[in-house]
């Protein structure tokens, strides 16, 4: 068996298509091109392969993992165009490699969050840095128990102001990602709205740029 | 359309990969470039719509043209056009997320008639006029599909309407309209061009008058370019027609989530009750080479895991057993699973079962539709108990343990003991399983009986026929209720579904102002439970003064000027009025495969049925 790592963008309106119908579109692109996937054994026999940390619907991404098994050394160039031919536009795979590092060493998501206002904020500085500096964040998360308050202030690592322009901003945002801590951009957008009442949210553009480790460098490099 | 706006709006609304468009298969052309912009409608969801093989092949064949384009229209569900609404967004194409308005020929597909209401409102979402004669410009809508053959119930709302198989006749639109838009001429003056082509019906070319009695006295052309009678198209040599093998594979679950291989069209079992046996003939079958072929090319080209023959009675293709193994060897070595929907209980073979279900003994499902020998005969449904007892038994022995069967309720001729006969029917199949099922369990065996409610098609040998009352079906099921035994499942359809389905089913232009009336009122979806608002249907009629019962419940004389009347489908009406005679003699008629019965459709150019 052959692990190999693929990474890929997700773009446009690709962002709406959620994570079970990726994986599903995954499989019947690798019987397209050809990829000779593993499957796992027993009753109901499933391709091996996993995605690093699902995105949300409504998030675009410059770049995911996808680990996949296969059952011949794979040829990674040719597996890339391979696939590229039959994925839709705005999914494609940027490059493929065998893995070094486990996959759940992944614990950050770096996002670029553009936003939009309804109306003109003054000192948006200082109204972030009032909201990075309070004592707990709380806001009401699903969680596998049900809805709860959780405070989610020691999962955002960083959050700047990159760009302001009237109602228009661009900040980017360092969250917790993973099994343990999970914290997705829309929920610190929530509990801006929550804590902030000039915070009036009219539209929002979210990318995940890169999924990070610990020591905020990319897996396998 | 405002981008970030219509992003936000996808964020609020269930399933929005439904609204994006951007699958793969999808054809995004350069919007400005074509000399005819058709929007193909579907109106009724995408999952729906995205299972319907019409649209796959319509969206090919006009895209696969360099100077056309196709885009694709569903109806929003109901959270997303009221977001629409409420941010005047118009509903828009899913390849270059255009207006509706934007477009020069659009296309309605007509699959069932409880979808009308989403027409109407598809066209106001879409910004254009909802009735044909406030139309200006160059934009002209269409129907095709089953229903088109009677759309008098919602003729008003088309410039004109597509007869029967669309792959050469749209185009010949198509072109006929690129001529017309260089030309500058009036709007009359192209539909008195295409009127002039063979499977063209335009509507306002025709008047129609009436009795006193209410029955259609006549229909007339008013305008010497129409035919007296229009006629449908047919394709006339399946092996050289385009066929979608890279069709869109939709991101979402859809409802019928599969490759499809079309096998023939027609059907020549000639069952009295089903339209799609008459309006589809003759039987035309493709080539087995050719077959073979589009199933590798549809195997490669969509990564599917399933792929479905779906013509009407696939089984009744001539060497059957041949093709299938040919397909399968396509299939297999791809794990592939090939699909056969509809079976039939007298040529159902148990090696060819196992063969195409190796891993999965999913439910086998047969449709005897009556539940006496009697009423077989009456509707032609030429298979015997015999035959459904003796495969029931060759599935039990060969593992099956569950069998769907399918029947009909309020049949022309049906009594009580008609109905009774599903149960015992029903009951015998559950013997069997205890005799003939080697691991006998009591708990596994599992007979599911569904009725549906008999609604009176147009070009039929019942279309003179008035539907049951209401409440003479409902009692019937109450009946068959109570008489189904213990080991049996039953399911059975609303009545007042079928009823509003029977109106416009053979409806006549009066109708018109009841659609436009109850679209205004806010019916739409009609075919969801969720949705299906009976008693404003019935409002509806009253405020229009139509008696519903008039065009549903009915029994028509054979003299009488049928609404459809001036439309020709190839099989005489002659022939209809004697297929009746028999079935109120309960003489059945053979299978056209054992030679010709005399339907009249190969007088409909050139070409023999198998």
């Amino acid at each position: 068996m052959y692990k190999v790592r693929l990474s890929f963008y997700k773009k446009g309106y690709a962002k709406f298509v959620s994570h079970l119908d990726l994986m599903r579109m995954f499989q019947r692109i690798f019987k397209i091109a050809g990829v000779d996937i593993a499957f796992s054994q027993g009753f109901n026999p499933h391709p091996k392969m996993s995605i690093a940390h699902p995105l949300p619907v409504g998030v675009t991404s410059d770049e995911e993992y996808l680990d996949i098994q296969l059952n011949s050394m794979p040829d990674y160039d040719r597996l890339v165009s391979q696939i590229n031919k039959a994925m839709p536009e705005d999914i494609k795979i940027l490059r493929a490699w065998e893995p070094i590092e486990a996959m759940n060493l992944l614990c950050l998501s770096k996002y670029t969050v553009k936003l939009t206002l309804r109306e003109k904020v003054h000192c948006f500085e200082d109204i972030i840095t009032a909201f990075k500096n309070m004592n707990e964040i709380v806001v009401s998360k699903k969680t596998k128990k049900g809805i709860a308050d959780v405070d989610i202030k020691p999962w955002i690592k960083s959050f700047d102001i990159l760009e302001s322009d009237g109602t228009d901003f661009t900040v980017s945002m360092l969250l917790s990602t993973g099994e343990k801590a999970n914290l997705k951009a829309f929920t610190v957008l929530d509990a801006l709205a929550k804590y902030i009442p000039e915070f009036k949210l009219l539209y929002c553009d979210i990318n995940r740029d890169c999924i990070l480790k610990e020591n905020m460098a990319k897996i396998d490099v | 359309m405002n981008d970030k706006l219509f992003e936000k709006l996808l964020l609020e609304v269930q399933k929005p990969a439904r609204y994006i468009g951007g699958e793969t298969g999808s054809i995004v052309k350069e919007f400005n470039k074509a000399k005819c912009k058709v929007a193909f409608c579907f109106p009724d969801t995408y999952e729906i719509g995205m299972s319907h093989l019409g649209m796959k092949i319509l969206y090919g064949v006009l895209n696969d043209n360099p100077d056309y384009l196709c885009e694709r229209f569903f109806a929003p569900w109901i959270d997303m056009e009221q977001k629409m609404r409420e941010n005047t967004i118009k509903l828009y194409s899913l390849e270059n997320k255009k207006a509706l308005s934007e477009f020069d020929i659009i296309g309605f597909t007509l699959q069932y008639e409880m979808s009308y209401t989403n027409i109407l409102n598809m066209l106001d979402l879409g910004g254009v006029e909802l009735l044909a004669s406030e139309r200006k410009g160059d934009i002209f809508v269409c129907f095709g599909g089953p229903c088109a053959y009677n759309c008098e119930p919602i003729a008003d709302f088309a410039d004109f309407v597509m007869l029967g198989e669309g792959e050469e006749i749209f185009i010949e639109v198509a072109d006929a309209y690129t001529k017309w838009k260089n030309l500058g001429k009036t709007r009359k003056d192209f539909l008195e061009t295409i009127a002039r082509l063979d499977g063209i019906y335009v509507p306002s070319f025709y008047d129609v008058t009436y009795n006193e009695d209410g029955t259609v006295k006549e229909i007339k052309k008013n305008n010497v370019n129409a035919a007296d009678r229009p006629v449908k198209r047919i394709i006339k040599d399946m092996d050289k027609v385009y066929y979608p093998t890279n069709p869109i594979v939709p991101f979402t679950e859809i409802v019928h989530n599969r490759a499809m291989l079309e096998i023939f069209r027609g059907c020549t079992r000639g069952c009295r009750f089903c339209q799609a046996g008459f309006i589809y003939r003759p039987v035309r079958e493709k080539s087995p080479e050719k077959l073979v072929q589009q199933a590798k090319e549809l195997v490669n080209n969509t990564g599917y895991d399933e792929l479905s023959l779906t013509s009407l009675s696939s089984s009744d293709y001539s060497c059957f057993n041949q093709l299938a193994d040919k397909l399968l060897d396509v299939t297999e070595n791809k794990k592939v699973n090939l699909a056969l929907p509809s079976l039939r209980v007298d040529n159902f073979s148990v090696d060819l079962m196992n063969r195409i279900q190796k891993v999965r003994k999913s439910g086998l499902t047969f449709a005897p539709e009556a539940g006496t020998q009697r009423l077989r005969d009456i509707i032609n449904k030429n298979v015997t108990e015999q035959d459904l007892l003796n495969t029931a038994a060759l599935a039990f022995s060969n593992g099956w343990s569950n069998i769907k069967l399918y029947f009909m309720t309020g049949l022309p001729f049906e009594t009580l003991e008609d109905v009774l006969g599903i149960a015992d029917l029903a009951e015998k199949v559950v013997n069997i399983y205890f005799k003939t099922a080697p691991d006998k369990k009591r708990r596994q065996v599992k007979v599911t009986v569904s009725t549906s409610i008999f609604v009176p098609k147009p070009f039929t040998p019942f279309q003179w026929q008035g539907q049951e009352k209401m409440d003479s079906v409902v009692e019937k099921q109450n009946a068959l209720k109570a008489a189904v035994g213990k080991n049996v499942t039953y399911n059975w359809h609303d009545s007042k579904l079928s009823y509003l389905e029977a109106v416009f089913a053979r409806g006549d232009r009066r109708l018109n102002k009841v659609m436009l009336k109850a679209f205004e009122k806010g019916c739409k979806f009609d075919s969801w439970d969720e949705c299906f608002d009976f008693e404003k249907w019935m409002d509806v009629f009253r405020e229009c003064d139509i008696d519903p019962d008039f065009y549903a419940l009915r029994s028509r004389d054979l003299n009488e000027v049928l609404p459809w009347s001036h439309i020709d489908v190839g099989v005489s009406d002659a022939y209809l009025k004697k297929e009746l005679m028999r079935a109120s003699e309960g003489i059945t008629t053979h299978d056209c495969r054992q030679g010709c019965t005399g339907c009249g459709i190969n007088g409909l150019g050139g070409v023999k049925c198998v």
